[in-house]
């Protein structure tokens, strides 16, 4: 009886009409905070990473378990077929040794073109290494959580990668933890070319497995097995990461498959080429400008984000490792 | 033996909590890196499941405010756009509590292919809301295979928390 009267269509006129009213107030709210996280994205942002620094510890302490029993499924399959795996690598190996011998050869003579044109090389790039703590993906969008943030020196924009290729980029940043948006997500957009032909175009998203290319010229010749990189246009990327292959061309839809294992993430790269891009602005959502160990207002955040990535910078402590530049990629 | 009142409390508490706590727990679980063979990541589907169960089950201890909040620490936890998880569950609660009193004491195939219908219209509603909010319309082959795992979860997870329940929440 006790459980009748708590629901709705069972409790007295004005007790059924009280719940009906919360109920609606709750959907109002609900609906509030659709308009709310569509209108303020930094204050969102901001919360969101508050709240995965604050469970970054127990996410790592729960998931680190589960990539050990994972590590160990993986171990007991590849030694089941090691002999064919030996053979395969042996192989490889007489061809990356070749394609050593080669690479030595074109880094000899590129360095004495450089020198010939008085080339201001690219400055080094810096890097952390990270491990996934958190899969954030859904039927709407692609994201992992990584256990580095600001106080590793992680900042927005920074190229997420594997040994493979580009990943994603680093979307919001906490204290101990960042989130990292996928190469697959609807709302990530790449600049690329295909590196056999030097056509640029945009790699663009869709939470499918193969993001599309766009964008591309009418004649362009493109062949599936082609390698896409990326083209470091807006500078939102250096020049010439590995990205995908060209895996079907279906009338004017081309698909790539990334060359990273989207699907099974471990570990990722974040690599700060320190390029004053367009990732550092885009959107206003400026999370580098907010210091999670510090107290701030929203309205200082906001302030950080109108200031640029000039101002940000100087707040960040383990931003001191990174080269700064003060000019775009490659532009002497 | 005889327990204090404080421990009472506790334990009255805890049990009551349960339905919550379960929620949230699965909630967490979905976010870890799971690497599912051709699924990839949980997401909130075990939380769908969970919020209609004791919904239908145990309103008393999964109130709206209940789902609000765990809808919203969904949202912020996950990457979708704030607030459309949480109206997809508040959507499902409303639909699962206008069909209460129809769905008491109904065999377990009912209940089940009322599941079935009512998350179909929540994940519905998410894409839609997604679509909206994002001004294009995004893949929804994603959003059906997560659906599709609600689906065959929903029969395990369910047998677990009808145990649960008459293990811990026993009618009075």
């Amino acid at each position: 009886m006790k459980q009748r009267a708590s629901t709705i269509g069972a409790a007295s006129p004005v007790k059924l009409w009280l719940q009906r009213f919360a109920f609606v107030l709750l959907l109002t709210i609900a609906f509030m905070t659709l308009l709310i996280g569509k209108a303020d994205t930094v204050a969102v942002s901001r919360a969101r990473m508050m709240l995965i620094d604050g469970l970054a510890p127990l996410l790592d302490a729960v998931a680190t378990p589960i990539q050990t029993v994972r590590r160990t499924v993986t171990d007991i399959s590849d030694y089941m077929r090691l002999a064919d795996e030996n053979r395969a690598l042996k192989a490889q190996n007489d061809t990356l040794m070749e394609w050593q011998r080669v690479a030595r050869e074109l880094q000899a003579q590129n360095s004495s073109l450089r020198n010939l044109l008085k080339f201001t090389p690219d400055p080094a790039a810096s890097f952390v290494t990270a491990s996934i703590i958190a899969d954030t993906s859904s039927g709407f969008v692609r994201s992992v959580v990584i256990l580095a943030g600001a106080r590793e020196g992680v900042t927005k924009g920074q190229a997420a990668m594997t040994g493979a290729g580009l990943v994603g980029r680093v979307l919001e940043v906490g204290n101990r933890a960042s989130r990292v948006l996928l190469l697959t997500d609807i709302n990530a957009r790449v600049p690329v070319l295909i590196e056999r032909t030097r056509d640029q175009a945009v790699l663009s998203g869709d939470n499918s497995p193969t993001p599309e290319l766009r964008y591309l010229p009418r004649d362009v010749d493109i062949k599936i097995g082609d390698r896409i990189v990326t083209s470091g246009a807006g500078g939102a990327f250096p020049p010439g990461l590995p990205v995908g292959e060209v895996t079907e061309i279906n009338g004017g839809h081309i698909r790539v498959q990334p060359l990273a294992d989207l699907a099974r993430l471990e570990y990722l790269r974040l690599v700060n080429y320190a390029l004053p891009g367009i990732l550092a602005n885009d959107l206003k959502i400026d999370t580098s400008g907010y210091d999670p160990t510090q107290q701030g207002t929203i309205d200082s955040l906001l302030t950080a984000s109108s200031n640029g990535a000039a101002s940000s910078t100087k707040k960040k402590p383990a931003a001191a490792n990174q080269t700064s530049r003060s000019g775009p990629a490659g532009t002497e | 033996m005889i327990r204090s009142p404080f421990w009472q409390r506790v334990d009255k508490w805890s049990r009551g909590s349960l339905p919550v706590g379960l929620t949230l727990f699965l909630l967490l679980m979905g976010l870890l890196p799971w690497h599912l063979p051709g699924l990839g990541t949980i997401g909130i589907s075990l939380v769908i499941i969970s919020v209609f169960y004791w919904s239908l089950k145990k309103p008393q201890l999964m109130t709206p405010w209940a789902v609000l909040v765990i809808g919203l620490i969904g949202d912020l936890l996950g990457a979708t756009p704030m607030g459309v998880g949480t109206v997809s569950l508040l959507f499902l609660y409303g639909l699962v509590r206008s069909q209460a009193r129809a769905l008491r004491n109904m065999p377990f195939l009912v209940i089940w292919g009322t599941f079935i219908l009512m998350a179909a219209l929540a994940v519905l509603l998410s894409w839609v809301l997604t679509a909206a909010l994002d001004v294009h319309f995004p893949d929804i082959r994603p959003a059906l295979v997560l659906y599709l795992f609600d689906i065959v979860c929903y029969p395990p997870l369910s047998y677990v928390f009808d145990r649960l329940q008459r293990s811990l929440l026993p009618e009075k």
